[in-house]
């Protein structure tokens, strides 16, 4: 057990001229619908291979395929050659592909390193061999750039050091491949980098690394090349960086992006379009001295009639407690809020709805909507004493309502009694987006609007928060994504509970490299 | 509101919405396909079985247990349960006999009756909302609290009830339709309108399945989840009327069992024990269902303890299919480990 620990995973793969992984033929189909049709695919050894494609495409079953966690109906996976059969995911991991899906699988109250040899702990006499398993996951995270206590109980890290270990783990399985699903979702963008960084040397040293992200900007900055598949089939593989970012979201959509703001902002083209008007001027809410008792400090700013407020800022900087307290959902130690120049009581999301002001969570599945329920149910959720008499539902004015709203926000193949639950990102986004319509709310707070959305439903969400602004309405923007930030008509920047600058409408274009520098 | 809004490419896929409607109208209906299936069953065990004084029979037997069913509904559909209820009927029979016994009217031995049970489920929930205890335990304590405490008041013997308009009421019949059958159906009908028909209905709902999210959309949900309790404590009530009337005695010991009953029928009847989800109707099917069951097994002359093991089995299936693997996931399972076996 003293042989660098690392290197042989890799030498097993070098060894061979045979591509780590390929597939070929790949279907799968779930009653009725084809959610894979004959993928074929070849990973190399040293590669990072991008994934993408919109939600639906089937990604997801593509994964699953891999991970051995369901069998394609047709179609062959092959390891270094050898035609395979993952009917169990531990098949697939002994066959040195490991998954690592988004929530990671590591137990939090145990150590580092016992996490790192999790079912395959070394023994001696019996026992277990505390030293060897020390020793041995202390090399391998040092191998791959992290220095972490591995004593530590894995629940006291950050998500970039728990990546690490999980990274270490795979390692240890002798991994010729990992597959990477969605990994930055939740991840800061310092520590993206990090993560990158450490794909970057796994691929140097010989790992085949699967990548799937929504986020080009990862892809173009480490990938080798990228699959885009589309309703089940494999579109085409696209060399990176030199492939053009338009010509893949069109191989994505199966259409040219409109001239729309996403699409012009992502153009990257002179002017920065705007959601709002920019011509925005009369106060409508105003915050002074604002703050909680964990994060927030002295937070004063006014919010206008009309106008995209961005609050920038980086994961965890204060902007979901931020939002949380201009809606009363979380309790405030001190500062005055006014609407209109009158100080608003706000104790509770009742007092934030009665006066119009709705709020649309980051954590939609826990906080956005009841899974269960139908789209009618959610959306009259948040106003149901305007959908009654006496206590009474008027089941017929909220049907009206559900079939008008699925019409004008455009949520395609939908029927108003399906469960919330079963709807891609973005339509459930719409969903709530239609509650606080239907509840007449004046002020939208935005916490992440397209978290977890694909492109061109993102695109959506941000043409009905424009049109919401210019029927009057108002919009706080919480974001961690830099388009979004370069889209809002004044920007805050939030970092570490307090506001530490702004920029007007006409300087968001100028300062960009200030904001820019904030996410670097 | 006008949203010129762009067009993307339509994902619409037929096939899968007609399966879609095919199978929550399946769900919705395989509740009354099993009760079909089971009077089925029946009609050819036992010639007695279809015959209007056997069904008269079974619904008075199930209608105890329906009652407390809806009430139960209305605190397991917030994601909470109830333990208590079976105690409570129990202080109902001990609190109304003493009451009459004391030359109090019938009336108002009803009335004070309701109100004392109703302020226990108050109590419960005050306990759960307030006090932050979770229902299973704070429910379970008020269990043990409301047993002794009907024990101490009804100070060792059993107290019989006199009062005929009071068994009439509650024990007598409607034309031919037994009294308690009449207070189950009023019951059930109000619950299933409050349920599908108003605010509250569509609140509890909403609360049970996402608790966070019904919190976020200003729902008043310390109003409604003491409400829920309220109305748990006072249906027990209302079931220990019955009972009381149906024995003419007030007595702390027989209640007993009630609340794992009423618990059986509501899950039974499809509704999932994390919240938000089933009906009053379905409940009190729930509870027929079991009822049927059991009449049949009396009719057959099996035995009280093999009929308890069939009873536990029952509910265990039931919930198999309801909110458990259901078959489409067992047969999942067993295909894909068939395969791998046969592969290996």
């Amino acid at each position: 057990m003293n042989s660098d620990l690392p290197s042989r995973a890799v030498q097993a793969s070098k060894g061979s001229t045979e591509p780590p992984l390929t597939v070929s033929g790949l279907t799968k189909s779930y009653v009725g619908v084809k959610a894979l049709r004959e993928v074929s695919l070849t990973f190399l050894a040293g590669e990072a291979h991008a994934i993408a494609g919109q939600n639906g495409a089937g990604k997801s079953t593509l994964i699953r395929m891999l991970a051995g966690a369901e069998q394609p109906d047709a179609g062959s996976i092959k390891v270094l050659g050898a035609p395979m059969t993952f009917d169990t995911p531990q098949a697939a991991q002994r066959a040195g592909i490991v998954t690592i899906y988004q929530e990671l699988s590591l137990v939090p109250r145990l150590s580092v390193a016992e996490n790192v040899f999790m079912g395959d702990l070394p023994l001696k006499g019996g026992v277990v061999d505390r030293r060897t398993m020390r020793r041995e996951a202390g090399r391998a995270l040092e191998w791959l750039g992290f220095a972490i206590d591995v004593d530590a109980p894995v629940g006291s890290l950050g998500v970039a050091q728990q990546q690490a270990v999980e990274l270490a783990k795979a390692l240890h399985r002798s991994a010729k491949v990992i597959l990477l699903d969605e990994p930055t979702a939740t991840l800061p963008a310092p520590d993206v980098k990090r993560l990158i960084a450490v794909l970057k040397t796994l691929c140097e040293r010989g790992v085949a690394v699967i990548y799937i992200s929504h986020r080009f900007e990862e892809l173009y900055e480490f990938c080798h090349r990228v699959s885009v598949l589309r309703d089940g089939a494999l579109v085409g593989t696209y060399d990176l960086p030199g492939t053009e970012h338009s010509v893949l979201m069109r191989a994505m959509i199966g259409r040219a992006l409109r001239t729309s703001i996403l699409g012009r902002s992502l153009e990257e083209s002179g002017e920065r379009p705007r959601l709002g008007t920019g011509t925005a001027s009369e106060t409508l809410l105003s915050v002074k001295g604002l703050q909680d008792q964990s994060v927030l400090r002295d937070i004063t700013f006014d919010l206008r009639r009309g106008e995209v407020l961005g609050v920038a800022g980086l994961v965890g900087s204060g902007q979901t407690e931020l939002a949380n307290c201009l809606f009363g959902a979380q309790e405030r130690v001190a500062g005055q809020i006014s609407l209109n120049g009158q100080a608003l009581k706000l104790d509770s999301p009742r007092d934030a709805i009665r006066n119009g002001i709705g709020l649309l969570p980051q954590d939609r599945k826990h906080q956005g909507f009841v899974r269960h329920m139908s789209i009618t149910h959610n959306m009259t959720l948040a106003s149901l004493s305007g959908f009654s008499r006496y206590t009474i539902l008027n089941k017929n004015k909220e049907r009206d309502l559900a079939q008008e709203m699925i019409k004008t926000l455009v949520m395609r193949s939908v029927v108003p009694d399906k469960a919330v639950g079963t709807l891609s990102g973005g339509t459930q986004q719409k969903v709530i987006f239609a509650k606080w319509l239907a509840s007449t709310a004046k002020i939208l707070l935005f916490d992440e609007p397209t978290r977890g959305i694909d492109v061109g439903a993102k695109e959506e969400i941000y043409e009905l928060m424009a049109q919401f602004v210019r029927q009057g309405g108002s919009v706080l923007m919480f974001t961690s994504e830099l388009p979004e930030v370069m889209m809002s008509d004044r920007v805050l920047i939030l970092a570490r509970g307090r506001l530490v600058g702004s920029l007007k409408h006409e300087e968001i274009d100028a300062h960009g490299d200030a904001i820019l520098n904030l996410f670097r | 509101m006008d949203l010129p809004l762009p067009k993307s490419a339509a994902i619409s896929s037929d096939d899968r919405k007609v399966r879609d409607r095919f199978l929550i109208a399946f769900s919705k209906m395989y509740l009354f396909l099993v009760f079909a299936v089971i009077i089925l069953v029946g009609t050819f065990v036992s010639r007695f079985f279809l015959t209007p004084r056997n069904l008269v029979n079974i619904i008075t037997a199930a209608s105890i247990t329906s009652v407390l069913a809806v009430g139960q509904f209305f605190v397991i559909v917030t994601g909470g349960i109830d333990l208590s209820v079976g105690s409570l009927a129990a202080l109902s029979t001990v609190v109304s006999a003493i009451l009459m016994a004391n030359h109090q009217s019938a009336g108002v031995a009803i009335l004070l009756t309701l109100l004392i049970c109703g302020a226990v489920g108050l109590m419960n929930g005050l306990l759960v909302v307030y006090a932050g205890i979770t229902p299973f335990i704070a429910t379970l304590a008020m269990l043990s609290i409301v047993e002794g405490f009907s024990y101490i008041i009804q100070t060792g013997e059993l107290i019989q009830i006199a009062d005929k308009g009071f068994a009439a009421l509650f024990a007598g019949s409607l034309g031919p339709i037994p009294a308690p059958v009449v207070v189950f159906l009023i019951i059930t009908a109000i619950a299933a309108f409050v349920m599908n028909n108003t605010t509250t209905g569509r609140e509890l709902y909403a609360i049970g399945g996402n608790r966070e999210a019904a919190r976020l959309s200003g729902l008043p949900l310390s109003r409604d989840l003491l409400l829920a309790y309220v109305v748990s404590g006072f249906l027990a009530g209302l079931a220990g009327l019955m009972l009381a009337a149906q024995l003419l005695e007030g007595s702390s010991l027989i209640g007993q069992g009630y609340e794992l009953d009423s618990i059986a029928a509501v899950v039974v009847g499809g509704a999932s024990l994390f919240g938000g989800s089933g009906d009053p109707i379905r409940a009190v099917i729930g509870g027929l269902i079991i009822a049927t069951i059991l009449n049949i097994m009396n009719l057959m002359g099996i035995q009280s303890q093999p009929q308890l093991v069939i009873k536990g089995l029952v509910i265990l299936i039931a919930v198999f299919f309801t909110s458990g693997t259901g078959l489409r996931g067992l047969l999942k399972t067993l295909r894909s480990r068939t395969r791998g076996s046969a592969r290996a």
